[in-house]
């Protein structure tokens, strides 16, 4: 208990202009910004080293069992909460004077990383993605690096954006035989965290569903549906890594469903099927020499098969 | 289809030797007798089919091997770094732009070499290996990846290109020698192994691609023919 009260003391608390409006006496001045850990006691402290008089977001602090006034201008917030969240301030008995503005977030220090790397546009690019269980609840930053090899220089995960919770590697090499090693570093005001994610881009190949499915009826044949798709647009060289596909069908109202293939061609005619019957189709799509996995299912899409008026 | 019957014998280094100097001078394999035809299609069909099987193979051989390394070989997360020694095969690793602008022949050529130098490693392994059983797998993956290295000169000779000359002497002073089985060198000679079971794995794996690739600009229907007769 000691020491994460000490850990709350040595927190930098930088200063910098707070979002909410002061107090009800409209001084400006710099405003400081602090974190604390969920659960954790918190100290706050003022500029001074007298007894000083606290709000919270202009109102008086109530004095409970949580928050407690010390003395040498310090407040003491027991198992901080997100209702103790923020913009505290401190004024000089009797004058009101604000003293200082401390603005207190709560949350937690990030955990490792959950990540997951695929190569949806083998071999042009890897795409990783990461959650943090459980969410901080402050601004977390992700710093994100890899190396090819253990003596590699370490190069940039690109990400798209700030905040974001995904990073694109470009120029993979083909067959590799040391692995990729991902390092995806958690950063926020309450502290860091690391994991290090090896692959070998061949055996994390999972490309997006196939596009474009219509199941047709053909003319003439109550028996029998048309199925045609797509290769997802992101796999960028179907012609050097061919896909194949399962196709996954039911009827409507029945209980199960059946799984064919896999097969190369981007088509297929569904045979022996319930002649006026609905059937809903999905096809899902692996690389040919069947390394990595197979896609997400496509989305479901209906079609009757022809039917004599 | 050249048969090596038996084992080979750890102290028999030597015959191993020649054995892989004679298997450089090898003439090339015709693909076809006079009265067969078989087109480049089928040849390369087949060898893309032994390049799956010989993955599937060396899936179970490498586990058994690595088990038989013991620790920390058969770990999954075991990630070593690769020693700067002389590449002993060419790497299967190869940047996408480069792999895609190979033309037919060299890369054949690439697969051509790199299973020729893996077999010979192998067979080193072959004898060294203290269990019986482990050395009658590893005998029956070395004939398998025999196979594929003559469907590959058969392709190669069906489209009417040479066998690539032998890298390096045809005294194969890069093959492991007695000096390999002294106790010194035994973690070394593990990472040596490791490392194979793995440069075999990738060149499976780029093999698998450069067929599939080779398939789609050869069609089975084509017919060739080479009646030529080959001097060495």
């Amino acid at each position: 208990m000691k020491w994460t009260v000490l850990l709350a003391l040595v927190l930098p608390a930088w200063p910098a202009p707070c979002s909410s409006t002061a107090g009800s006496d409209g001084e400006e001045g710099l405003c400081h910004e602090q974190y604390g850990a969920l659960g954790t006691d918190l100290l706050l402290h003022c500029d001074t080293a007298t007894r000083v008089d606290w709000r919270v977001n202009g109102t008086q602090v109530a004095a409970s069992e949580d928050a407690v006034a010390r003395d040498k201008g310090q407040l003491w917030l027991r198992n901080a909460s997100l209702a103790q969240e923020g913009e505290y301030s401190c004024h000089q008995p009797g004058t009101g004077k604000t003293l200082r503005r401390i603005r207190l977030q709560v949350g937690l220090p990030p955990e490792k990383p959950a990540v997951e790397c695929w190569a949806v546009s083998y071999p042009q690019t890897v795409n990783c993605t990461w959650k943090l269980q459980p969410e901080p609840g402050l601004e977390t930053d992700f710093i994100t690096t890899y190396r090819h090899g253990l003596g590699a220089q370490e190069s940039e995960c690109v990400q798209p954006g700030a905040g974001a919770s995904s990073c694109t590697i470009s120029d993979i090499q083909l067959f590799s035989i040391t692995p990729y090693v991902l390092n995806v570093t958690a950063v926020n005001p309450l502290g860091a965290a690391m994991t290090l994610f090896p692959f070998i881009a061949e055996q994390i190949i999972r490309p997006d569903p196939p596009e474009g499915l219509r199941v047709s009826p053909i003319p003439g044949e109550s028996k029998k549906l048309l199925l045609e798709w797509q290769p997802p647009s992101s796999w960028p060289f179907p012609q050097y890594f061919p896909l194949k596909y399962l196709i996954r069908y039911a009827r409507e109202g029945a209980k199960n469903d059946r799984t064919i293939g896999p097969y190369e061609q981007t088509s297929f005619i569904l045979t022996g099927i319930r002649p006026r019957a609905i059937h809903h189709v999905q096809v899902a799509a692996k690389d040919f020499t069947d390394y990595g996995e197979y896609s997400a299912w496509s989305p479901r899409v209906s079609g009757t098969p022809w039917m004599q008026q | 289809m050249l048969y090596v019957a038996g084992e080979i014998s750890g102290d028999s280094w030597g015959i191993f030797a020649f054995l892989c100097a004679a298997f450089w001078n090898l003439p090339a394999v015709p693909a076809l007798n006079s009265t067969e035809e078989v087109g480049a299609g089928q040849s390369i069909q087949k060898t893309y089919d032994l390049t799956r099987y010989l993955e599937h193979q060396l899936r179970t051989l490498a586990g058994t091997y690595l088990n038989y390394l013991g620790p920390p070989f058969n770990e999954p997360d075991f990630n070593p770094p690769r020693m700067t020694r002389a590449e002993m095969v060419p790497s299967a690793t190869v940047d996408f732009e480069l792999w895609r602008s190979l033309n037919d022949n060299a890369r054949l050529a690439a697969n051509y070499r790199a299973y020729t130098h893996l077999l010979c490693y192998l067979r080193g392994m072959d004898g060294q290996v203290a269990k019986a059983e482990l050395r009658k797998n590893l005998g029956h993956f070395c004939t398998s990846l025999q196979g594929l290295v003559v469907s590959i000169a058969s392709v190669m000779s069906s489209l009417g290109y040479p066998l690539p000359s032998p890298l390096g002497s045809a005294d194969p002073t890069w093959a492991r020698g007695p000096g390999a089985t002294s106790p010194h060198n035994n973690f070394l000679k593990k990472m040596d192994d490791f490392w194979l079971l793995k440069e075999l794995q990738t060149w499976l794996w780029r093999s698998a691609k450069d067929f599939n690739r080779l398939k789609k600009k050869v069609p089975p229907a084509a017919v060739m023919l080479r009646l030529e007769a080959r001097d060495f």
